[in-house]
């Protein structure tokens, strides 16, 4: 997994709780990296995992919910670390679509080894599909992303979320509609 | 404490993290460098096998040029010596001899025809075809190709109705290649067609402000299925093998045609239906782009470019069309450019530009008028000497010789005594000494025998070195002149003949089986006065151009 996410998920912790939080996570993760990340390195995903598993012991927040609150506050950090992928872009849906044809493909450019999830996109007027894929079964954080995309547009759109994997998240299927606002 | 051991901690995280970048900065930046170095040599390797391939490439143009040269130059013999045989057995009444050496010449000019495909295609192949665009009149350009064409749409008892729209005017382009292609197309409506019609229409639009010429080509014979068409532009593919055996050829020249229509900007497009006839047309720019001279189009004005090579041209300073156009038609007859002026002032300064061999003046014009041209051509130095001949309503004869004008022609004008002064005048003086310069001895014979034919005085010389003999023991009015010779070639001969202050004035015609290329155009640019291609005339046609050139230099050397 790409150094820059295990960075930026430790200033989450640190903002959103504490730098205690963040040092005690870290110590009794017992990582082999020692909690050292640099943004263009690569890690073992599995040290994503103890991390948050050690923050849901020490804030007593379940996995999922945490997982999904750094998808949308990740999304909030790209938006100012990379606004080049944003240029022209005006609506959730037009961003969403683009995640596999463009933003995965600038992704590649910087981080040739990076493993990417797959999206599939099949769109209707007010309506779209997103079928997530991936070994990593990070389907919550694929949420998070979703929904801090919508916020980020200010849209109001209803997200569906349907588990074609068997409960391993590995393949999953977001049905989005736009809402009509009252 | 807690606090501090906090502090120290993340302090070594940061730590050991930077580290680890720079680490991993390191190692892109050797990649990084590996890579370039990898793309280096890729590029070395690229640019030597560009290298290769054009050291190839101009190996085989080399051939290719050398090939046609000793390919044509007995093509030639055979062909010239076929058609004098020809003559000769029509003349002493050996019927049963014509037929067979017909035979052997139509089969020398088929191999040559061929053999020129051949070579101008592999040449358009390897994007050495050069270009040599120059301005001429469509209408004259139609009326030649059409001329030569009528054997062949005689032959199947076809009739041509040819269609050309007002105002063509001139184009730039290639001309010879233009010929070629329209030959071609013509040909093979005749070839395909019998006891038909074929249309030639011509015309002239105006598209996305650029000109365009569109010759189209229409004919009432076999047609082509959807199949067939497919195929058509095709190298090596004819319709059918059977067309081949039935009809003759190979299929080349379509592919040529379309070819040179493309280099030169524009196309040649085909629609048929079978049993219902087909048509072709080429269409391009009325100036195409010369690839070599982008920027030297001259300022002043179409006229001066409008001048053919080669051809004398008889200046026409009248206000009215009419005459313009009658003049034009017939003295196009004759074989003599014209070049049209509509008033005084524009007739002096296209006199000054072009140096015509012979000015026809109009007396009543507006603004200048006749007499105040005439005064102002005489009183310059440089133009005095070319005979003005006053075409006027009124009789003032004696005004116009006191003027200094050479004669004068009575509106409307007399064709058959135009055509007396044009001989006095323009076609006088044709016995000179010519000097003929060429290794092979079969067509140095030829050529003498053309030129004595012609009333010309003729010395050989069957190399550069002979010929600067020849031309010191006595000096030639005009040279023809081979460029591919043993001892001395043709491009020496001029660099020298070039060097000497008497010789300097005389005229070379080069006249040669080589393809030129730019370069060697180059190297004979503003030295020679005319280049004929063997390959590309029969005898009678060489005989023409030689005739023309001949005429033109001896009105230069007056």
């Amino acid at each position: 997994m790409k150094g820059v996410l295990f960075a930026e998920f430790l200033e989450m912790v640190e903002d959103c709780f504490s730098r205690e939080i963040a040092d005690r996570i870290i110590v009794a993760s017992d990582l082999p990296s020692g909690g050292a990340y640099t943004s263009i390195g690569t890690y073992d995903h599995t040290e994503m995992v103890q991390l948050v598993t050690q923050l849901s012991v020490a804030t007593g927040t379940p996995v999922p919910v945490l997982v999904h609150s750094f998808g949308k506050y990740l999304f909030g950090r790209f938006v100012i670390l990379y606004p080049q992928l944003f240029e022209g872009v005006e609506s959730a849906y037009s961003l969403l679509t683009k995640v596999d044809s463009y933003i995965h493909v600038e992704v590649q450019k910087l981080y040739a080894d990076a493993e990417l999830p797959r999206f599939e996109c099949a769109s209707e007027p007010g309506r779209l599909t997103m079928i997530y894929q991936s070994t990593r079964g990070l389907a919550d954080f694929a949420a998070g992303l979703i929904d801090g995309c919508i916020e980020h547009y200010g849209e109001t759109i209803d997200v569906q979320r349907e588990d074609l994997s068997g409960g391993r998240g590995t393949r999953v299927r977001f049905s989005l509609t736009q809402q009509e606002i009252p | 404490m807690n606090e501090i051991e906090l502090l120290n901690r993340m302090l070594e995280r940061e730590k050991q993290a930077r580290k680890a970048a720079e680490t991993l900065m390191e190692q892109k930046s050797r990649e990084l460098y590996e890579v370039n170095q990898g793309l280096r040599r890729l590029a070395e390797e690229l640019t030597e096998a560009r290298n290769l391939a054009s050291q190839a490439n101009e190996a085989k143009s080399s051939f290719l040029a050398s090939m046609s040269h000793e390919l044509r130059t007995p093509l030639n013999a055979i062909i010239g010596y076929s058609e004098i045989l020809a003559e000769e057995a029509e003349d002493s009444g050996r019927q049963d001899m014509i037929a067979d050496l017909k035979k052997i010449c139509s089969a020398g000019k088929h191999l040559l025809a061929l053999i020129n495909d051949i070579l101008d295609l592999s040449k358009i192949e390897a994007g050495k075809m050069d270009l040599y665009i120059e301005s001429f009149e469509v209408a004259s350009m139609i009326e030649e190709v059409v001329s030569t064409v009528a054997p062949l749409i005689e032959k199947n008892a076809n009739v041509l109705e040819l269609r050309c729209a007002e105002g063509l005017g001139t184009m730039r382009a290639d001309l010879t290649k233009l010929r070629q292609a329209m030959f071609n197309l013509l040909s093979n409506a005749s070839k395909f067609t019998v006891r038909g019609a074929i249309t030639l229409s011509v015309s002239r639009e105006r598209t996305d402000g650029v000109d365009w010429m569109s010759f189209s080509v229409k004919d009432s014979g076999i047609g082509m299925s959807p199949e067939q068409m497919g195929k058509l532009f095709q190298a090596f593919s004819q319709a059918e093998v059977s067309t081949s055996k039935t009809y003759g050829g190979t299929g080349l020249g379509l592919v040529l045609s379309r070819r040179i229509c493309q280099r030169m900007g524009g196309d040649v497009t085909a629609e048929s239906a079978p049993g219902a006839g087909s048509t072709f047309t080429i269409r391009l720019p009325a100036e195409v782009a010369d690839p070599k001279l982008r920027s030297a189009s001259p300022a002043d004005g179409t006229a001066a470019s409008a001048v053919a090579p080669g051809l004398p041209t008889v200046l026409v300073i009248d206000d009215d069309s009419v005459v313009h156009d009658l003049m034009h038609r017939f003295l196009d007859k004759l074989g003599l450019h014209m070049v049209g002026a509509a008033s005084g002032e524009e007739g002096l300064r296209l006199a000054k530009l072009i140096r015509p061999a012979l000015i026809t003046l109009d007396v009543t014009m507006p603004g200048l008028d006749g007499w105040a041209v005439l005064t102002a051509l005489k009183a310059d130095p440089e133009l005095a000497p070319i005979p003005v001949i006053m075409a006027t309503g009124s009789e003032d004869k004696n005004m116009g010789f006191a003027f200094g004008a050479a004669d004068y022609l009575t509106k409307p004008i007399n064709r058959e005594r135009l055509s007396q002064m044009l001989q006095k005048f323009v076609y006088a003086r044709l016995a000179c000494p010519v000097l003929v310069v060429e290794d092979d001895p079969a067509l140095r014979v030829l050529m003498r025998g053309m030129l004595e034919k012609e009333g010309c005085v003729v010395a050989e010389a069957e190399n550069g070195r002979v010929a600067l003999e020849r031309v010191g023991e006595n000096r030639p009015e005009l040279i023809l002149l081979d460029l591919m010779m043993p001892e001395m070639d043709g491009f020496t001969f001029i660099e020298a003949l070039r060097q000497n202050e008497v010789w300097r004035a005389i005229p070379v015609v080069v006249v040669t089986a080589k393809d030129l290329t730019a370069e060697d155009r180059g190297r004979l640019n503003n030295r020679v006065r005319h280049v004929l291609q063997k390959g590309s005339y029969s005898r009678d046609e060489l005989l023409q151009r030689m005739h023309e050139q001949i005429v033109t230099c001896l009105r230069k050397t007056v």
